[in-house]
């Protein structure tokens, strides 16, 4: 059985196991393909706002952890969400995750945001939307503003316009 | 043989006027910084960069510090690589002024006589100061006019004596609710001050005026007006053609010799490569922290147990903060279209303050030492806030539409005001700074172990001016008002471990922030501080660090 089939309450250094290499591949391809099912559900799209496609969660979240922009234990952690919501979603409906209705994956969601280590891991995912939602579109969310424009957030100026102003060229140089 | 006539360890508040003042004497001087030099170019409003990735600070891997707090087991230390929990302000040249929100309040004549006024309080080493305010008040003055202070003079029953009618800036732009703020104020015979600030409201020495972009506080400054050191002082430093800084050194160890005289500063450079620099006098100004770690890192012939130890007083009643928060929710919903969109924007400042009980004299809570009440609007940090919403009432994890109409909510239907409540952090023998026998940082140096004990009476001081501020928020109709007072430190309001008096047994520093019984090493950071006031630190770190150079132009 998986982490999240657990009640099990861990400190989050003892959430993960089975890391996960950095992916190269596409979002097509696993974990990236149940991780942006898994952040729709967190963030839907509607008419009105936007949701984790609109505000590209899931290549924004990719870009951070081919990049090394998260520690390795938090780039395990994500990734190895994925594996462990699959085999949950195997045991109960006999196919992994984004192959069931989309209330059968809300229910499993549910599931696992009752066990610690599941809400640990879904109240990261959205700490990382929020940042493609809120952060500069330098970083690669946020396209044209529109999670700034939906929560008429103002976001000060200037902003990091070059390459050289991003955080990761100033945390290099520390 | 001496590379400079002065060495200074640091190059924040209490570095910059030193390095200023001798530079310009004509004095060489050599500033370590162990950050790299950022400016205005690199600061951008980025979250990202300032608060989420914390470029400003080392990683806590690497360089940590290790807090006790009280447990049932008695004192607990953790590392904040563990923990989480930053104990560090900013490193970089300018040091934490760079990220400061600029809130600039003087101490008053009677915090520098507090036992001498409210007599001992048990369980706290409450001293008076060796220097009185007149002493410091033209160095306050002097800071008005060479960092910049913007702001107005008004009537106040504790209105500190100045030696100028007024501030040399005007305030800078206020938004509509600093007048909802003093009628509130008016209705309960309060006395709302002009909150001063070391921020220019027009371009000024070389620095262009505040842009209103609303993000001060954790961000740098893009246009300098904003005071901090490097921007107001160490860049002119610079121009003089006297004084060279440099940056990635961390200097981890002074040499001695047998007389107890300092020699020399050994350092890492950016390359880990370890280097050594000879001047004849030495400034130590890394924060109170960092200073008091590098003394007693640096043990010689005359010290073995520290520059400065020799009556185990460094690093002792080290102080931070008192004081809580609170925060009432102003929704648009309550004002007219233009009021409403008025209150919106994001740039004017608030600039309150309330001092009235800087001093209290109650009938039922009897006379104590007080402190100052700063109103702000909420941090406007975007991912921060919508990171806060995504726990329901009961604690639960939100997500889906309900945390969308939620985020909608939060940031579209209201602003929030908060206030901040400054009081004395009593020192105590549970306040200290040692060397912790296990972790070490990147270079190899014992990190600072840091013992966070706080006094009970700092907390009915808080809550006692918290519920003062309550009043205020309650008469301008907020909502879902709430307060916290609580005896965590801010990191980032820390000052004492090395405090001056004239005892060399009961004290680190002379009166003129020399260590007692080492001719060339002074120290200019918050560190000399014995109590601390009931405002923020920087503005007296300022003046103090123009009192010194003063004093260590006449030594040279």
């Amino acid at each position: 059985m998986g982490l999240f089939g657990a009640a099990l309450v861990l400190p989050v250094q003892a959430q993960t196991r089975n890391p996960a290499r950095a992916p190269t591949r596409g979002q097509d391809r696993e974990p990236w393909k149940t991780l942006a099912v898994v952040q729709q559900h967190l963030l839907p799209s509607e008419d009105h706002a936007p949701g984790a496609k609109e505000i590209h969660a899931t290549s924004y979240l990719k870009n951070l952890v081919s990049q090394h922009g998260l520690s390795e234990e938090e780039r395990n952690f994500i990734t190895s969400g994925p594996g462990w919501l699959n085999e949950l979603a195997m045991q109960q409906h006999k196919a992994v995750f984004v192959r069931l209705t989309e209330n059968q994956q809300a229910n499993l969601l549910q599931q696992i945001a009752g066990t610690s280590a599941g809400e640990d891991w879904l109240a990261m995912l959205l700490t990382y939307i929020f940042e493609a939602l809120l952060s500069s579109p330098v970083y690669g969310g946020n396209p044209e503003a529109i999670g700034w424009k939906w929560l008429q957030h103002d976001p000060g100026f200037p902003l990091p316009a070059t390459a050289g102003q991003t955080w990761q060229a100033l945390q290099k140089r520390r | 043989m001496s590379d400079y006539d002065i060495c200074i360890i640091g190059s924040g508040a209490g570095a910059s006027p030193v390095a200023l003042t001798l530079a310009e004497a004509g004095h060489s001087v050599v500033v370590l910084e162990k950050g790299p030099w950022f400016d205005e170019t690199d600061f951008t409003k980025d979250e990202l960069s300032c608060c989420r990735r914390s470029v400003y600070t080392p990683p806590l891997s690497e360089e940590q510090h290790v807090i006790e707090e009280a447990s049932d087991e008695g004192w607990q230390g953790t590392p904040t690589s563990e923990s989480g929990w930053d104990f560090w302000n900013g490193n970089c040249i300018g040091g934490s002024s760079n990220f400061m929100s600029g809130y600039f309040y003087r101490l008053k004549p009677d915090d520098f006589r507090l036992r001498s006024v409210y007599g001992p309080i048990d369980g706290a080493n409450v001293v008076d100061w060796p220097i009185d305010y007149k002493e410091l008040e033209p160095y306050y003055t002097k800071v008005e006019q060479r960092v910049g202070v913007s702001g107005r003079v008004v009537k106040h029953p504790f209105q500190e004596p100045r030696s100028t009618t007024d501030f040399p800036y005007p305030p800078t732009e206020e938004n509509i609710v600093s007048g909802w703020i003093d009628a509130a104020c008016k209705k309960h015979g309060y006395h709302p001050l002009p909150t001063p600030r070391a921020i220019l409201p027009y371009p000024a020495m070389n620095r262009r005026g505040c842009a209103y972009s609303g993000y001060c506080g954790s961000f740098g400054c893009q246009t300098g007006a904003k005071g901090g050191a490097r921007a107001a002082l160490l860049d002119q430093a610079v121009r003089t053609g006297h004084c060279k800084v440099m940056p990635h050194c961390k200097v981890f160890r002074l040499e001695s010799d047998k007389k107890g005289k300092v020699t020399a500063a050994r350092y890492h450079d950016r390359q880990g490569k370890e280097q050594k620099i000879h001047a004849r006098l030495f400034v130590v100004a890394c924060q109170a922290i960092e200073t008091t770690r590098l003394l007693l890192s640096s043990p010689g012939p005359k010290h073995p147990d520290g520059l400065g130890n020799n009556h185990g007083q460094l690093g002792r009643n080290l102080i931070f903060s008192a004081g809580g928060v609170g925060q009432g929710t102003l929704p648009y919903e309550q004002f007219s279209k233009q009021q409403a969109e008025a209150l919106k924007m994001r740039g004017p400042f608030v600039n309150r303050g309330l001092q009235d009980w800087y001093f209290i004299d109650d009938a039922k809570f009897g006379r104590h030492k007080g402190g100052t009440i700063d109103f702000l609007f909420r941090h406007p940090n975007g991912i921060a806030r919508a990171n806060n919403q995504k726990w329901d009432d009961n604690g639960r994890l939100l997500w889906g539409k309900p945390l969308k109409r939620k985020l909608e909510a939060y940031f579209t239907e209201a602003r929030y005001l908060r206030f901040e409540v400054f009081c004395d952090w009593l020192p105590t023998d549970n306040c200290f700074v040692s060397l912790d026998n296990q972790i070490k940082d990147k270079w190899g140096s014992p990190v600072a172990r840091v013992r966070i004990g706080f006094h009970p009476h700092d907390l009915e001081i808080g809550q006692y001016l918290s519920d003062k501020a309550k009043t205020v928020l309650e008469t301008m109709k907020a909502r879902d008002i709430y307060s916290s007072v609580s005896g965590d430190p801010p990191a980032n309001l820390v000052a004492g471990g090395c405090r001056f008096g004239h005892d060399p047994t009961r004290s680190v520093l002379d009166a003129n922030c020399r260590v007692h019984d080492i001719d060339n090493l002074y120290v200019t950071d918050g560190s000399f501080m014995p109590t601390g006031g009931s405002v923020p630190y920087t503005w007296t770190i300022y003046a103090n660090a123009f009192r010194v150079a003063d004093r260590i132009l006449e030594h040279l």
